[in-house]
């Protein structure tokens, strides 16, 4: 890019950005939810303490009910490896191994909020997840197939058992940095992820079955072994065209929980998962699922809505229909460059039964 | 937090939020969101303000927040994104679209790692160690992620015809 070309993006970014009104600052609102930040972290430390109690007194785990693992498949004959770091590794790598002979080391830098993971120089450096139970996971690609993911773990859980869809099993155990564990491992885009099981001392705590989709394993709920599950159902909930380009969102519901696909042909794709694993009980609709870079946004109602009106910065309305996927109802909006700024919820027979300002996706 | 801390926050706030919802307008395309984004940065910033006021560079502090947490955002609301080859094709609505909704949608279109080094070195002036400060990686990374932002930017159809 010539110095010229520079300048005149900076001044196109310049007219775009500077051109934002603002609003006056809300500090008063910024203290109040700092304040509660703050609580929030001393009430977090006083639980901390008390599991770590609760588990040096011997209170017994969550007994394994005898779920049953899907078979093995046949699929092509990977090679993949996850190992710990041997002794004298040097601080911060958390695990290594190979896919087909390709070696990958994963190693954590960084600290506080600021913890990032690398997996060598094929792979994007990722920012790791926020702990949570049994683990926080990000992943990204390589680009030529192969799917890194790191796991931030919680404190209870020991090790975790990972079943891939060849039947092959790799036991993960978390290692330390700067006092947060972690886990890390990859997997070829063609070998699918059946089941990943949080350990505790000999019982399994928790475990997920991810939604997968193009080979990425999302790891979205977490079952006790004695907990049901969602039953299987799959629906599309929305299309459209957005800026001349067509889009489908179709929602899969199951063991996973609800996640959301939206498609843009002919290659264009985002995918999204939601914790829901029960129908939407209040009348508010709201937000299951964003796509802050994606065309679309898609959002839950309660079972008794049936269209939506949405009334456009522009102008205009666009009715939108709500669509239900084993009783959990979805609609699915085009987030153009027009902003969303009401919304009018309707039963069946047309009668009105809520109203609310904004996009009600959001 | 004493009254001489709280005072010295709100003027910290005050002079820094319409730069930071422009900054979260940048990355989001979304006013609302990057308010949301602002107002969440500033909540972190008081909550650890004994830690923020004596930093090095605040400003980079409560930037660096925003970037996260809008990061943070597509890991919570949608788990992933996963980035395609080819993107939507907006030749058809481009010419109906005013200036600044075909740039925020052509920025919309780079991968978050891109659009956020576009933004903060070509609208906030920042170095690339400043940029990468922020970003949480290497310099030579910002560097590509902007050479490779900035090259599908000037190769957006949207942006045909433009000054790119």
């Amino acid at each position: 890019m010539s110095i010229q070309e520079e300048r005149e993006l900076r001044e196109r970014l310049g007219g775009l950005l500077d051109g934002i009104e603002t609003g006056p600052a809300p500090v008063a609102t910024a203290v109040r939810r700092g304040a509660g930040i703050r609580m929030r972290r001393w009430v977090s430390a006083g639980v901390g303490v008390a599991v770590v109690i609760g588990a040096a007194a011997g209170i017994p785990a969550v007994l394994h009910s005898g779920r049953t693992l899907p078979p093995a498949s046949k699929l092509r004959p990977y090679s993949v490896t996850v190992s710990a770091p041997g002794k004298g590794a040097r601080p911060g790598v958390i695990a290594t191994g190979s896919v087909d002979g390709k070696r990958w080391q994963a190693t954590v830098s960084g600290t506080g909020a600021d913890v990032a993971a690398r997996f060598g120089a094929r792979f994007p450096i990722m920012p790791v997840a926020p702990v949570e139970n049994p683990a926080g996971f990000v992943s990204s690609g390589d680009g030529a197939g192969d799917l890194a993911y790191v796991g931030t773990v919680a404190a209870q859980v020991r090790d975790f058992t990972l079943l891939l869809a060849n039947g092959k099993v790799i036991v993960l155990h978390p290692q330390v940095w700067q006092g947060q564990r972690y886990i890390a491992f990859v997997l070829p885009v063609g070998l699918g992820v059946s089941e990943l099981a949080a350990n505790g001392s000999g019982v399994v705590l928790s475990y997920a079955v991810p939604f997968s989709y193009r080979g990425e394993a999302i790891f979205n709920v977490w079952l006790r072994p004695d907990q049901p599950s969602l039953p299987r159902a799959t629906g599309r909930i929305g299309s459209g065209v957005v800026g001349g380009q067509h889009w489908s969102a179709v929602a899969y519901a199951g063991i996973w929980g609800i996640c959301v696909v939206v498609t843009t042909p002919p290659s264009g794709w985002t995918s999204g998962c939601s914790q829901v694993s029960t129908p939407v009980r209040a009348l508010s609709l709201r937000q299951a699922f964003m796509f802050g870079s994606g065309p679309v946004d898609v959002g839950q109602a309660r079972s008794d809505v049936a269209y939506l009106r949405l009334q456009m910065s522009g102008g205009s309305t666009v009715r939108t229909p709500v669509v239900s996927v084993d009783g959990t109802s979805y609609f699915a909006v085009a987030n153009s460059a027009k902003r969303i700024v009401g919304w009018a919820a309707y039963s069946a027979n047309g009668t009105l039964l809520g109203s609310g300002l904004g996009n009600p996706a959001a | 937090m004493d009254a001489k801390a709280d005072e010295e926050f709100s003027e910290f706030m005050q002079g820094r939020w319409a730069q930071l919802v422009r900054l979260g307008y940048g990355l989001t395309g979304d006013l609302q969101l990057a308010e949301d984004l602002a107002q969440t940065a500033f909540a972190r910033a008081y909550a650890s303000w004994s830690r923020v006021r004596k930093a090095d560079d605040p400003d980079a502090y409560v930037r660096r927040i925003v970037v996260n947490a809008n990061r943070d955002r597509f890991r919570k609301t949608r788990v992933s994104e996963l980035l395609t080859d080819s993107m939507p094709n907006l030749a058809a609505s481009a010419d109906r679209r005013d200036d600044r909704a075909v740039l925020i949608e052509a920025l919309l279109q780079l991968s978050y790692g891109q659009r956020a080094a576009v933004v903060l070195r070509y609208w906030l002036d920042m170095s690339e160690t400043q940029t990468a400060a922020v970003l949480g990686c290497s310099v030579g990374n910002v560097k590509s992620q902007a050479a490779r932002g900035l090259a599908k930017l000037r190769a957006s159809v949207a942006l045909e015809g433009g000054v790119l």
